[in-house]
């Protein structure tokens, strides 16, 4: 009976099988792993200058029991971070975990006091007087380029980090067959990524000596490992177990290493004791990586049809001080060059970008990695060319979209778009945008009501292709999972790729089920500990459902295949007769139950077919055969009001019409479209991790860092598109960053359709006193006028 | 974010905790709502934390000659909840239910936030707008200061470090109708600007206007009725207005004085549409 | 640091703890690690515990205040029809993705919900301000809360002492 699709598995809109012990309070997340006996906590002594020569830690008197170690304790067990790639124009910077000589931002590490508990290593921290001299500050990306701007790092020439330059296509034929050029200035400022879980670290010491568990709150354990043990001389990977409990959200950031990862390694090296460190609210906000911060001049060329027939940009990337390991600072710069056409047949290019290093904290990946900024600025400018040529915003994109006879198509910047209708996802997002514009009631006076679009096309799960084409050092071409039916006939997965929030528990059970014929709460996923599952990836680029899942499937596909021989040899007939349904492997007129065969291929080898194997384990891996990404894509339509007297926005409606392929879990798709949605609206409308002109952060307490709220982000509506992809197992592609990419632009482009020219949108977050500065500027022209 | 050391007294007598108070550097806490994040951040330091939660005599609410008196312990949720009755009650029962969060009013109280002083927050504001007048009490002795006068600036209040507040009495005023509006970033955020509209006894073309931020402390002014929210000739007029009675104020932050003063006071002119019949029923029923 | 007797989830409890400890850390420090600390500064709610009743952040309350006289709820003693309803409702609607906010937010919508706040989309998201959560961008929180209220039927539910505030004729969860 082929085809019968189960209700709970792939395709099924199934609740969580992970919500039960977060609702319960049971979730385990690395601050509720208890203390073993000795534990020592830290506190660090962080620089209250963005820049300046480390003369003297002074420590007057500490409190008993609390012990302080310096950059040069540390120096003796743990070697400083140096993030590169195999470009070897990058300039790397060297990050020490404890910083001895120089610091180069506000909250930089010093020294780590550690004491029975927190509160009495904070009380040291306070009785710490750091000695700093100041340094030339360079506070921003503009200050870090000019002529006469300190150089942050040694043997560096100037404070760009990668400089790159590029032009493809016919560039300048292109430019000259144009009748326009639209030229503009887009920025967006530094975000917190902000998972409600800080980092959070547990370093125990093992039984055997050089043995290591580390817990901690981190998207990629195995990776982290990796990258620990290669920074600690004669730690090896055999001997440290890093545990990867549950994560209180990731969004890219916790895929890094910090510096205090390895100081908390290091102390427990050192000391001997378990070692703990829970980052506070106030730690997080100035020194865990922050995001977004790019700027971007961009010019297209247009013809009289409206299309655009060459882009130019210039694209400024404020790294701050360090590059984390492993992404570089040169990242998000190689990823919105990478990805600015967008979904428009762009043939002309030329492009710049640099990365340069500033007094603030690193800049890190987060979810959605320089395509929401490079969307923003594609975005915004397919607008402004509609204004400029008195079409609308919707015309100019339907003339410029690539089509889908015209897959697969190969970028002007070289990616290659595997499927999907770009132009149906703009028409099913306009038509329910104006629907839902339609239904409201008309405005109050003094409100203005405008919508806005965004379009994208992201690369997702993306195999070895597109990470050697980044010039990474590391290369995560594939995924593993093992798969095991234990003798009872329950089954059991490991997977390296980390849930904290995507759900994998549920959605990787529902893949691996329909091999196997069961219910998806009839298999556990387990991921998390490196001495539990194989070396893989971890979670990020959107790329689990296909790269973890395809491993889930290959693996699950292994252990039914076995099964089916193992039957079929009992049965006496051929295993490509046997079907598995139900926990029981059937052919037309017989059945046997897995549990039976489970328990025969554990304990009882005898009944066995002649020759074969005992046990049931199988490790799969899952490589996508074509490595350079499957591609999803989207329209974001927001429709927005502006209240005249305040400048205030408010989002009426926002609409998300998306295609990922297929689709597992669409509870849990839908919730990731969501999520994203949310983060976008706080980068358009209230987060900003700022910096003064001296370099200090403006907002280091909730007071000044304003995060969305359920009053500030509407449900968004949600149009699924289904063109799977051709190079993945099963058509699906990645859908955990989308929903960051477009909402930002669509709201500034809301905006600008609410006020008209001039309006203020080409620099995020919006501003409600620039929005109302422009409407009582426009008013006194009005006045004037008449 | 641990606090420093502290030695914390529970004062369990009025006189307990006067003694605790005399420490140097002690410090009264009652709900803790906006002293436990300065304590956390450690931008607080007190030697000694003074715990007024188990002093009776702070607490309740009960008639008292034409008027009420409010326990300084009375948290903002009981006043969202309707403790405090009449015109004076509705209107603070929508400021509070725009103070913050619910956790945060079920454990901070009036006593508290009058004598924190925070221009951007509700009870500065809404406390002068009803006529409240504040009973502070000392080991020497007590004084009534109607609460209009009693901020000083933004974090000044003219609470001595040996006074707490104990109660505040409220005058009845059945007659009034209030109008409220407050403008912040978000929801439960502190305000941006902030106002109140006291049409007086009988709605005529001018009502009195209670400010709150951004100005630096609690202003009062005579408008004109604005015709509509975005009458941009009255939102001019009346941020010439307000600027006369407060410090220099930014543009923008002068226009949100003016939004929330017109948006108050066309609140009130919807409320009073409701009155007589339900105001004074509400008073009736809570004065009892 | 002295001992003290905290009443938590009906349990008396002898804990040691300094002057200087919040209620959050207190209750961590008992193995009840279920109330997370996620700011420390009031806003984000994922410490909400119940102080006799009421909802609150266990970050901005001292533990030493509670001492011997406040009984104190947290997530791991929270029981009763509504909060099962509120839990199931969390599950049904994808109300939550890592996890770290949930405690906080089953607490904030059963009082939500038990005070008769939620009664319609507007007043569960005003309400709902309280708590942030990065992962859901809160639409499955609001459905959660409005099916919660909408299977009470009753437009108000009073809190009675007990954390069990669902009146007794109401049905359990229908799907």
């Amino acid at each position: 009976m082929e085809g019968v699709v189960r209700p709970t598995n792939v395709g099924a809109r199934v609740p969580r099988l992970e919500d039960a012990r977060h609702l319960s309070g049971r979730g385990r997340y690395t601050s509720d792993i208890p203390s073993p006996p000795g534990t020592l906590e830290v506190a660090f002594v962080r620089s209250h200058l963005p820049h300046a020569r480390v003369l003297d830690v002074e420590v007057t008197s500490i409190p008993a029991g609390c012990r302080i170690l310096l950059a040069s304790d540390l120096e003796r067990v743990v070697n400083p971070i140096r993030s590169g790639s195999t470009n070897p124009n990058l300039l790397v910077t060297e990050q020490p975990c404890l910083a001895g000589e120089t610091v180069r931002f506000v909250g930089e590490p010093v020294a780590m006091v550690l004491a029975p508990d927190r509160a009495t290593a904070e009380d040291a921290v306070d009785s710490i007087r750091l000695r700093l001299e100041a340094l030339p500050v360079v506070a921003s990306a503009a200050a870090a380029l000019a002529d006469d701007a300190p150089i942050l790092h040694g043997g560096w020439s100037s404070n760009v980090a990668l400089q790159s330059d590029r032009e493809a296509g016919p560039f300048q034929e292109q430019v000259a067959k144009a009748t326009t050029a639209v030229r503009r200035q887009f920025s967006m400022a530094r975000v917190q990524p902000f998972p409600m879980e800080g980092r959070a670290l547990l370093a125990i010491p093992g039984s055997d000596a050089g043995q290591l568990t580390l817990y901690a709150s981190s998207q990629r354990p195995h990776l982290l490992r990796s990258f620990i043990c290669a920074q600690v001389p004669g730690l090896d990977e055999s001997a440290l177990r890093l545990i990867a409990p549950d994560v209180g959200g990731g969004f890219g950031p916790k895929g890094n290493l910090y510096p205090e990862d390895l100081a908390v390694v290091g102390a427990s090296l050192l000391t001997g004791h378990p070692i703990r460190w829970t980052e506070d609210r106030w730690e997080h906000l100035v020194a865990s990586y922050q995001a977004r911060e790019h700027s971007y001049d961009v010019t297209a060329y247009v013809d009289d049809d409206a299309r655009v027939l060459a882009l130019e940009v210039d694209v400024v990337v404020d790294g701050g001080a360090y590059s984390t390991l492993p992404s570089t600072m040169a990242i998000d710069a190689s990823m919105a060059l990478s990805v600015l056409p967008g979904p428009y047949r762009i043939e002309g290019y030329k492009a710049r970008g640099r990365s340069v290093a500033t007094n603030k904290a690193a800049l890190s990946p987060f979810r959605g990695v320089g395509r929401p900024n490079a969307c923003f600025a594609m975005e915004r400018i397919m607008d402004e060319i509609a204004y400029e040529l008195g079409l609308s915003p919707l015309e100019v994109r339907r003339r410029n979209m690539i089509t889908p006879d015209e897959m697969p198509y190969r970028t002007v910047t070289g990616l290659i778009y595997d499927s999907g209708d770009y132009a149906e996802a703009l028409e099913i997002a306009a038509q329910a945008i104006e629907e839902l514009a339609s239904e409201r009631m008309a405005p109050e006076p003094g409100v203005l009501r405008g919508v806005g679009y965004g379009c994208y096309v992201e690369q997702t799960a993306h195999g070895a292709d597109e990470w050697y084409r980044r010039n990474m050092n590391y290369i995560y071409g594939h995924e593993v999972a093992r798969a095991t039916m234990n003798p009872d006939g329950t089954v059991t997965l490991y997977v390296a790729s980390h849930s904290h929030g995507q759900g994998h528990q549920t959605s990787f059970a529902q893949i691996a089920a329909d091999r196997l014929g069961l219910d998806h709460d009839q298999v556990e996923i387990r991921y998390g500990d490196t001495h539990e599952s194989p070396f893989g990836m971890g979670t990020f680029a959107s790329r689990s459902l296909v790269m973890a899942g395809g491993a889930v499937h290959t693996a699950a596909g292994l252990l039914a295949d076995r099964l089916r021989e193992i039957a079929a040899s009992w049965m006496e007939c051929r295993p490509s007769d046997v079907e598995l349904r139900n926990g029981k492997a059937e052919t037309a007129d017989t059945a046997v139950a897995l549990s039976e065969i489970a328990f025969a291929a554990h304990l009882d080898p005898g009944r066995l077919p002649e020759g074969a194997e005992p046990g049931l384990d199988f490790t799969g891996y899952y490589r996508p055969a074509v490595g350079t990404g499957a591609f999803s894509y989207a329209t974001h339509a927001a429709h927005v009001e502006v209240d005249t007297c305040t400048g205030h926005v408010r989002i009426l409606d926002l609409v998300v019409a998306e295609d990922c392929g297929t689709v597992v879990n669409p509870l849990i798709v839908d919730g990731q479209i969501q999520g994203g949605a949310a983060q976008g609206i706080g980068q358009a409308l209230f987060e900003e991790a700022g910096y003064d002109a001296a370099g200090q952060p403006t907002a280091a307490a909730l007071t000044d860092y304003l995060l969305p709220g359920a009053a500030e982000v509407p449900s968004v509506d949600i149009h699924h598109l289904n063109h799977p992809s051709p190079h993945t197992y099963n058509g699906a592609k990645g859908a955990g960053e989308g929903g960051t990419i477009a909402s930002p632009v669509a709201i500034a482009n809301a905006v600008r359709d609410a006020l008209g020219s001039g309006a203020p949108v080409d620099d995020l977050p919006l501003r409600a006193q620039s929005l109302w500065e422009c409407l009582q500027a426009n008013a006194r022209l009005r006045a004037v006028d008449r | 974010m641990r606090p420093a050391q502290f030695t914390m007294c529970r004062a369990r007598t009025v006189a307990e905790a006067f003694e605790a108070m005399a420490v140097d550097d002690a410090k009264v806490i009652a709900g803790g709502q906006s002293l436990v994040p300065m304590l956390n951040f450690r931008l607080a330091r007190p030697s000694t934390l003074v715990d007024i939660t188990g002093l009776s005599s702070l607490r309740g609410v009960q008639r008292e000659g034409r008027g009420v008196r409010v326990g300084g312990l009375t948290t903002h949720a009981a006043i969202e909840d309707g403790a405090i009755g009449g015109a004076a009650g509705v209107l603070l029962s929508r400021m509070a239910a725009s103070l913050a969060y619910r956790p945060i009013r079920n454990r901070g109280t009036v006593g508290g936030s009058l004598s924190h002083a925070d221009n951007r927050a509700e009870w500065p504001l809404g406390m002068s707008a009803v006529g409240a007048q504040a009973r502070l009490i000392s080991a020497s002795g007590s004084r009534a200061v109607n609460v209009a006068d009693l901020q000083l600036g933004p974090f000044a209040a003219d609470v001595r470090a040996d006074e707490l507040l104990e109660s505040l009495w409220l005058p009845d005023r059945h007659d009034r109708v209030y109008g409220y509006s407050k403008i912040s970033a978000k929801v439960g955020e502190f305000a941006e600007a902030m106002a109140v509209a006291d049409l007086g006894r009988d709605a005529g073309d001018q009502f009195t206007c209670w400010i709150g931020a951004p100005a630096s402390r609690v202003i009062s002014l005579e408008l004109p009725m604005p015709r509509c929210t975005a009458d941009s000739g009255w939102l001019q007029e009346a941020a010439r207005n307000i600027q006369a009675e407060t410090d220099p104020l930014p543009a923008y932050e002068l226009n949100l004085a003016a939004v929330a003063a017109g948006r108050a006071a066309l609140d009130a002119l919807a409320r009073a549409g409701e009155r007589p019949e339900e105001l004074d029923r509400e008073g009736e029923r809570r004065d009892v | 640091m002295y001992e003290r007797s905290l009443r938590i989830n009906g349990e008396p409890r002898q804990t040691n703890f300094q002057d200087r400890t919040s209620l959050a850390h207190a209750i961590r420090e008992q193995g009840l690690t279920g109330t997370k600390v996620g700011c420390e500064q009031g806003v984000c709610g994922s410490c909400n515990v119940l102080i006799n009743g009421d909802v609150a952040r266990s970050c901005l309350t001292l533990a030493a205040s509670c001492a011997d006289r406040d009984d104190i709820i947290t997530i791991e003693g929270i029981d009763g029809r509504l909060v099962d309803l509120v839990r199931d409702a969390m599950h049904q609607e994808h109300g939550l993705q890592c996890g770290f906010c949930t405690p906080g937010m089953v607490i904030a919508i059963w009082d939500l919900v038990g005070r008769g706040a939620a009664k319609d989309e507007t007043s569960v998201r005003e309400a709902l301000a309280s708590n942030l959560c990065r992962c859901t961008g809160y639409s499955g929180l609001v459905r959660a809360a409005l099916r919660v209220a909408a299977e009470l039927e009753a437009p108000s539910v009073v809190h009675s002492d007990s954390t069990d505030a669902a009146p007794e004729h109401q049905e359990g969860p229908t799907t």
